[in-house]
């Protein structure tokens, strides 16, 4: 029997999400409080070589504020993207959130204890103080999550225990976040809360290299675990018959979502939805092969945030807005809508 | 050949599965019976690897399964569980190409496409390979993994062994008898190792090359038909009285009254 020519369902989305990012960054490049056209851009990248000293003001703004931010939004759009896509897989549940394993609200209460008893401590890491506070605190909620989680027993898959363990362990680390507003000083308070609804305006160059190294570090391992989380979506009993070692798979998986999303949101504070709605709408515009939703998710995470980054600074210009409030506000009407039209297109 | 030697798996203390030994040669249809609670799901996943032996050893061939990885144990034997739900939209190749994950890295071969479709013909799925798994019935989502486990021994090489865990609860008469008969007549031509549970004890009797009965953990009784559903053992174990209906043009079947001296329970 001749094989019948099939079309690739997923074919073609790939190139076109790339091409959307770029354009879309470069946009973002140009758009805000000084525009930037292309010649300043590429006079920037000519002087860089040649005469450091001799850039202007809006080729400073460019390679200082505006460059290093586009990067930043493309990097931590797609390490949530990233961490949506390997955390719905694992729990094997499309209504999934990167931040549901405890990382993200561990992070926010890093982050309060450094706004309100950062100055007492005598821990000073300078600029990185407040990642580095965030990240620990990221990692210990995530063990907490995890470490509770195996001595609860019981259930059939223990990622359903991992998942009713983490939805208590957040509520506990955000009542901590809470606690610690209520007894701050005003403009302590304040920051907590700005820092909990998100913001790229900290995105250096060193943000940005850090970024890159975890984004491409969460990329490549979760290429790598990409066939055994398609075979999980059979279940776990299904995925040990068909040869995944699904222990080493759900570790390897948690250690890159908890890489990938602290180190985004030590960077960026807390940034709601991306990592929801990213891979739910791919999965239901093409179907369900992770190995297309993670580079998917990881460019179209990258187009959104750079997108909300983009209305967060333009919309009340000259004020700048945190992203938090943009993507949570865009977001829960889609994804509400989402729901309502949840009718796979994969035929 | 397949083994199980003496194996007991324990639970808080219960023997689930209690000390059970049985082989399973290659061509033959051997079918486990058993009521509710018997212990054969937990037997099998012992089989298949799932489940780890507290005690006794599971062998494939000579060599034991805990000598196996994960990878050399699913490119020669395949699993299909009683029940298999997906929350992502994926089409029906999708999911059948998934049986061939053992045997290839990146994308599929050639081969493994055209295993792929021969399994979806053998099956009466193929009409089907462009659709959303989610819309199926439960009865064709049940043939869609048929084909999806049997892609996964489906080309010669090592010996190969299928392990069944009620694989007709989903299907219409039509399809269960099919789905035996084919089955059979694969296991003969091929030379697979297949262990299934069935609930149903005429197709258990019907097509069994050996039936394994199993009560509290215990195997009970083995070997043909005749030997296993006697009488004495079918009111013991499953608290029914089997009676032998035969009409003219049509073929014998157990039936099953309720014993009396357990009638008393339900009401």
């Amino acid at each position: 029997m001749p094989a019948r020519p099939r079309a690739d369902p997923y074919a073609g989305v790939i190139p076109l999400l790339v091409l959307a990012l770029v354009a879309v960054a470069v946009l973002s490049i140009r758009l805000g409080a000084v525009p930037i056209g292309f010649g300043d851009m590429a006079s920037a990248l000519a002087k860089l070589r040649t005469a450091p000293d001799a850039l202007d003001l809006t080729e400073r703004v460019f390679l200082d504020l505006r460059l290093p931010r586009a990067l930043a939004c493309v990097l931590v759009g797609a390490s949530l993207g990233l961490g949506g896509v390997l955390l719905q897989a694992l729990f094997r549940n499309p209504i999934v959130e990167p931040g549901l394993v405890g990382t993200s609200s561990g992070a926010a209460f890093g982050a309060a204890l450094y706004f309100v008893l950062g100055a007492a401590l005598k821990f000073h890491a300078g600029e990185w103080t407040l990642p580095v506070a965030a990240c620990l605190g990221g990692a210990l909620s995530t063990a907490a999550v995890l470490g509770l989680a195996s001595a609860a027993g019981g259930y059939r898959e223990s990622t359903t225990a991992v998942l009713l363990v983490g939805i208590a362990v957040n509520a506990l680390f955000l009542s901590g976040v809470g606690f610690l507003s209520y007894i701050a000083r005003d403009p302590q308070a304040r920051s907590i809360t700005f820092w909990g609804l998100g913001t790229l305006s900290g995105a250096s160059w060193r943000a940005v290299a850090l970024l890159a190294v975890s984004t491409g570090l969460g990329l490549f391992w979760s290429l790598r675990a990409a066939r055994g989380l398609n075979a999980l979506m059979l279940g776990e009993g299904e995925a040990l018959a068909l040869g995944v070692d699904v222990k080493r798979l759900k570790l390897v998986v948690i250690a890159v979502n908890v890489l990938i999303v602290a180190v985004a949101t030590a960077i960026t504070g807390i940034i709601g939805f991306v990592g929801l709605i990213v891979p739910h709408l791919l999965r239901l515009l093409r179907g369900s092969d992770n190995r297309f939703l993670l580079i998917g998710s990881a460019l179209l995470g990258g187009i959104v945030l750079t997108l909300a980054d983009l209305g967060a600074r333009v919309l009340l210009r000259p004020a700048e807005m945190p992203i938090g409030i943009l993507t949570s506000a865009v977001g829960a009407p889609v994804f509400i809508a989402l729901l309502r039209g949840r009718k796979s297109r994969i035929e | 050949m397949l083994i199980a030697d003496q194996v007991t798996r324990q639970v808080r203390g219960r023997r689930i599965v209690d000390s059970v030994s049985a082989r399973f040669e290659p061509g033959r249809l051997h079918l486990v019976v058993g009521p509710n609670g018997a212990g054969k799901s937990t037997f099998l996943k012992m089989l298949g690897g799932e489940v780890r032996a507290d005690s006794g050893h599971v062998r494939y061939g000579e060599a034991d399964i805990r000598s196996f990885s994960w990878h050399a144990l699913a490119k020669m034997r395949a699993v299909l569980s009683q029940n298999v739900e997906i929350a992502f939209p994926l089409r029906v190749r999708e999911v059948v190409t998934m049986g061939r994950y053992p045997h290839f890295q990146g994308r599929p071969s050639a081969a493994d496409e055209r295993v792929c479709d021969e399994v979806m013909g053998f099956f009466d799925v193929e009409a089907m390979a462009d659709r959303d798994y989610l819309t199926l019935s439960g009865g064709e989502q049940q043939r869609v993994h048929f084909a999806r486990v049997l892609a996964q021994v489906w080309l010669p090489g090592t010996p190969r062994y299928l392990l069944l865990d009620e694989p007709l609860s989903f299907l219409d008469i039509h399809y269960q008898l099919e789905f035996m008969r084919k089955l059979k007549a694969l296991a003969q031509r091929e030379e697979l190792v297949v262990v299934g549970v069935v609930h149903d004890l005429n197709l258990a009797a019907r097509f069994a090359d050996r039936l394994l009965l199993l009560h509290e953990g215990r195997l009970v009784a083995q070997g043909s038909r005749e030997d296993v559903l006697t009488r004495e053992n079918v009111e013991a174990v499953f608290r029914v009285s089997p009676r032998l209906v035969g009409n003219a043009g049509g073929p014998a079947m157990l039936w099953f009254d309720e014993a009396r001296e357990f009638r008393g329970h339900h009401t």
